[in-house]
């Protein structure tokens, strides 16, 4: 019993954090008890800043102002409450009806910080947050309350151009680790009343700042219910990043395909939020995560709106194509070879067969090999110092190059068909897709190796059954294939012109469906009389 | 039963793809030689007969399958008893569709894989389907649809692009008068592909606008009607009749034929795969009516359980009930297989509808 006891006393800390920050206590009258606690709590680190200062000639109002160090502006806290406290205060003449009726606190409040964001404080739990969070706290000494300014500020990394999804035309501004910036970036596309940005804390530990975005009246109400309670019921120690979010808000969380898009685009966001999507930012990375998410939306870039829609259909269709091949080139090649020679043109498969003379291994080994070295290599490229890149690359093209073929381990059709599966896994606008049809790869690979062209059309009724019992928020995940939807042919495979999409996708639209007014009379009859002029000519 | 709703056109979908299922590789109406195309039409008229006759069933009983009826209509004893007849019915197809898929399988694609191996990855993409449930289900036809049907008017289209088809095969028409014909349209009438809509009696409750759902089954059999009189009538114009009484798939025979400049040929092993996504619908739809019959007639609540009584009795099923492919086609044309099928397929509802105009005469009489 002694023993648990003396546990018990050596761990202080625990004590004063159940006292005061557990149960939300208030705060004391005295100030330097104060600071004393706020010591205690933080463990007196080096990064707190605690300046005490004296207000009145007769030295009976004294005031404390505490900082984190680095989460807050120092010119900020220098000179708009250091400053005004202790020198322009002096000068200042008040009314002496406000000065004997006013509280002392309301009166600094009121009259002298010319800061905007300014908070009440009466307990020692909010105080410790907003102090981490890079707010300033000022303690009065005799009071027991506190004041809370808004003075965050620390090095951002700025506005960049995206690093994962780069256009040729469009925007080039990106989301960064600030979701402060990021709200402002979405705000400054979207000036409409009905923009919501509902806030929520998440990770015990890191409280991390998450963003509900959508626009009130577009989006679907069940869907940004559902996604409220779903935040709601989250209970972690940290959010470090979205990807966090995304495996927990998810149902099946062990499918290979994204329910949830991710981007770091801010116009790519907006165009989603005027579709009735919902997208969640998270504080501390630039990736957003937008909801719900279909199948069809990995094959879309926002680039795709910016050029004529001809060629955006081209690159569309282009697309889904790449999306097969990369996806079965592999295990169509070792199915041709091994079971269905007949297949191919005779000159072609001779030809095939005779690069394959020398080749010791069976089609299988020789497909694993190549594609494996091949994913090595990517994965090495991704994580390696960028010091080291050249010899990597000079490394990587022997071994999935010529020399490979000259020392006989692989064919030279197979180095086609990996730099095939290799470029085309690249088209998709998303890099989170690409993983998934790296992964599948394998399993067709092995399919089509042991039950050739009839193993490939089996992966792919498993694969489409898969797809289609997904959902993303209750959407159909293959939605608008299956359940299948005619209207929305327009903006799927290809893309018609934007003068002729009136409407919003209605799966995801409450009741706001039209998108522009059909008669876009000015642009008719100017039109009309465009070819008027070019007649009479 | 499961609380999804599916559409018309899903529905409409499903039953297409169900009609075509093996039918369309395998050649309807052989008997009647150059006029199987005419039982083919005697055979479309009745199928719609017949499932208007369902109709007034379903007209009573909207909410309900088969099973359930069945209960409602003869007691739950004897009721339980027929329906557990139907559901080993539906089991037995299963296999039987199963045997077709890999016997084609075996035939053309596969040709040194063992028949067990191909009869169990088979069986698992049907027992993931029923896994997945009637949504996945429908939505998984949808896109088959949008795949696999143009894909076959294709083949139509490139048989005539290879410049192999002579339309003298369809004459003389009717050379021996109408029996033969109406005798190949029989097992049409009762088997497959109209007769086995049967099944659908199973699926009909999942429906959203119950009061249309007749019309668009009747819609789906007419489509699969003409869908499968393209494709007979261009086996008879490829193949002519002979050779198509010779051959176990006349329609992957047909295929094999296509040659368009020396680059699109021997195509089968394509035409395989595209015709067997049609099979294995068909083999879903049965699989799942057995799991979710057995637990109806169960009164239990998941009928994914299920599948692990049915899945391994009906692979065995299939590969033991007949020995090799001569038998197995030979059993799907005996007449005491067509005898099982008017029974059940016609000859009890006939008798369920009696009873429910009974009872109805009798409720008027109390009023």
């Amino acid at each position: 019993m002694s023993f648990f006891n003396l546990w018990k006393k050596t761990n202080k800390k625990s004590d004063i954090l159940q006292e005061y920050y557990g149960e939300a206590k208030k705060l004391k009258k005295s100030l330097s008890e104060n600071i004393k606690i706020i010591k205690d709590l933080l463990g007196n680190p080096n990064d707190l800043i605690i300046r005490e200062i004296v207000i009145s000639e007769k030295g009976d109002k004294k005031l404390a102002v505490i900082v984190i160090d680095g989460l807050t502006n120092a010119l900020f806290v220098h000179d708009f409450i250091l400053k005004e406290l202790m020198l322009a205060i002096r000068t200042t003449d008040l009314d002496d009806e406000i000065i004997k009726n006013t509280k002392f606190v309301n009166i600094i409040k009121n009259h002298s910080l010319p800061i905007s964001d300014i908070d009440n404080l009466d307990d020692f739990k909010k105080l410790c947050e907003k102090l981490l969070s890079g707010d300033t706290i000022i303690l009065f000494d005799g009071y027991n309350q506190g004041l809370v300014l808004d003075t965050k500020g620390w090095k951002d990394r700025g506005v960049s151009e995206p690093s994962a999804e780069t256009v040729v035309r469009g925007a080039r501004d990106s989301f960064n680790e600030t979701i402060r910036t990021s709200t402002m970036l979405i705000r400054r596309r979207i000036k409409d009343i009905n923009l919501r940005i509902e806030n929520k804390i998440i990770g015990e530990v890191t409280k991390t700042n998450v963003s509900v975005v959508y626009i009130d009246g577009l989006a679907n109400e069940k869907i940004i219910n559902d996604l409220k309670k779903r935040l709601e019921a989250i209970s972690i120690d940290g959010i470090l990043e979205s990807g966090y979010l995304e495996e927990l808000l998810i149902n099946k969380a062990y499918s290979l395909f994204p329910s949830m898009y991710t981007t770091e685009r801010p116009d790519k966001v907006c165009a989603n939020l005027l579709e009735g999507r919902i997208a969640i930012l998270t504080d501390g990375t630039p990736f957003v995560l937008v909801i719900p998410a279909v199948f069809i939306q990995f094959f879309q870039s926002t680039e795709d709106y910016f050029q004529r829609s001809i060629f955006s259909s081209f690159i569309r269709l282009l697309r889904f194509l790449s999306f097969f091949l990369a996806l079965l080139t592999p295990a169509v090649y070792i199915a041709i070879t091994t079971f269905h020679q007949e297949m191919l043109p005779t000159n072609l498969i001779i030809s095939i067969s005779g690069q394959r003379e020398s080749v010791p291994f069976p089609a299988l080994i020789e497909v694993l090999f190549m594609e494996l070295t091949f994913e090595i290599l990517r994965e090495a490229g991704l994580r390696m110092p960028r010091a080291i890149g050249q010899a990597i690359s000079i490394v990587g093209a022997l071994a999935l190059g010529e020399a490979a073929v000259n020392a006989g381990i692989v064919s030279t059709i197979m180095i086609i068909i990996v730099s095939i599966t290799a470029i085309t896994s690249l088209i998709f606008p998303e890099y989170n897709f690409s993983n998934p049809i790296r992964l599948l790869r394998f399993m067709f690979i092995i399919l089509s190796a042991a039950f050739g062209l009839y193993g490939i059309a089996l992966g792919l009724m498993f694969l489409t059954m898969h797809l289609c019992s997904l959902k993303s928020f209750g959407i159909p995940y293959m939605y608008p294939l299956a359940p299948f939807n005619f209207k929305a042919m327009k903006d799927t495979f290809i893309r018609t012109p934007i003068n002729t999409q009136f409407r919003r996708p209605s799966i995801f639209v409450e009741d706001d469906l039209v998108k522009q007014n059909k008669n876009n009379e000015v642009i008719k009859q100017t039109s009309k009389k465009g070819s008027e002029l070019e007649s009479e000519n | 039963m499961e609380k999804v709703k599916i559409s018309n056109y899903q529905l409409y979908t499903l039953m297409v793809l169900f009609g075509l299922g093996s039918s369309s590789v395998l050649g309807l109406g052989k008997e009647a030689m150059q006029d199987a195309w005419i039982s083919i039409i005697i055979g479309c008229c009745f199928g719609v007969i017949i499932f208007l006759l369902y109709g007034m069933i379903i007209k009573n009983y909207p909410d309900y399958s088969i099973i359930e009826i069945l209960n409602k209509t003869f007691g739950s004893k004897l009721g339980k008893i027929i329906g557990f007849i139907y559901i080993i019915y539906f089991a037995f197809y299963t296999s039987v569709v199963l045997r077709d898929i890999f016997e084609l399988l075996s035939l053309y694609v596969m040709t040194e894989t063992p028949i067990f191996v191909l009869a169990l990855v088979s069986i698992i993409v049907f027992a993931y389907a029923t896994f997945l449930g009637i949504e996945t289900i429908v939505r998984f036809g949808v896109l088959i649809f949008v795949i696999s049907i143009p894909l076959k008017l294709l083949f139509i289209l490139g048989t005539i692009a290879s410049g192999i088809t002579a339309l003298e095969n369809l004459l003389p028409v009717l050379e021996n008068g109408l029996r033969p014909v109406i005798g190949a349209s029989f097992p049409l009438i009762t088997g497959i592909p109209f007769g086995q809509m049967f099944i659908f009696l199973m699926v009909l409750p999942y429906v959203k606008e119950k009061e249309k759902t007749v019309k668009t089954s009747i819609y789906a059999i007419i489509t699969t009607g003409i869908i499968l009189l393209l494709i007979t009538i261009e086996n008879i114009i490829t193949l002519g009749p002979l050779f198509i009484d010779l051959s176990v798939f006349p329609t992957i025979q047909t295929i094999r034929l296509v040659n368009i400049m020396n680059f699109f040929q021997r195509l089968e092993g394509l035409a395989v795969v595209v015709f067997l996504t049609c099979g294995f619908m068909k083999g879903i739809v049965y699989l799942y009516s057995v799991t979710t019959g057995l637990n109806i007639l169960f009164k239990t609540k998941n009928y994914k359980f299920y599948l692990i009584v049915a899945l391994p009795v009906i692979l065995m099923c299939s590969l033991l009930y007949t020995q090799n492919l001569s038998t197995h086609l030979d059993l799907r044309s005996s007449i005491y297989l067509q005898l099982i099928n008017v029974a059940l397929e016609i000859l009890l509802p006939l008798i369920i509808i009696f009873i429910i105009y009974i009872k109805q005469l009798k409720k008027n009489k109390l009023k």
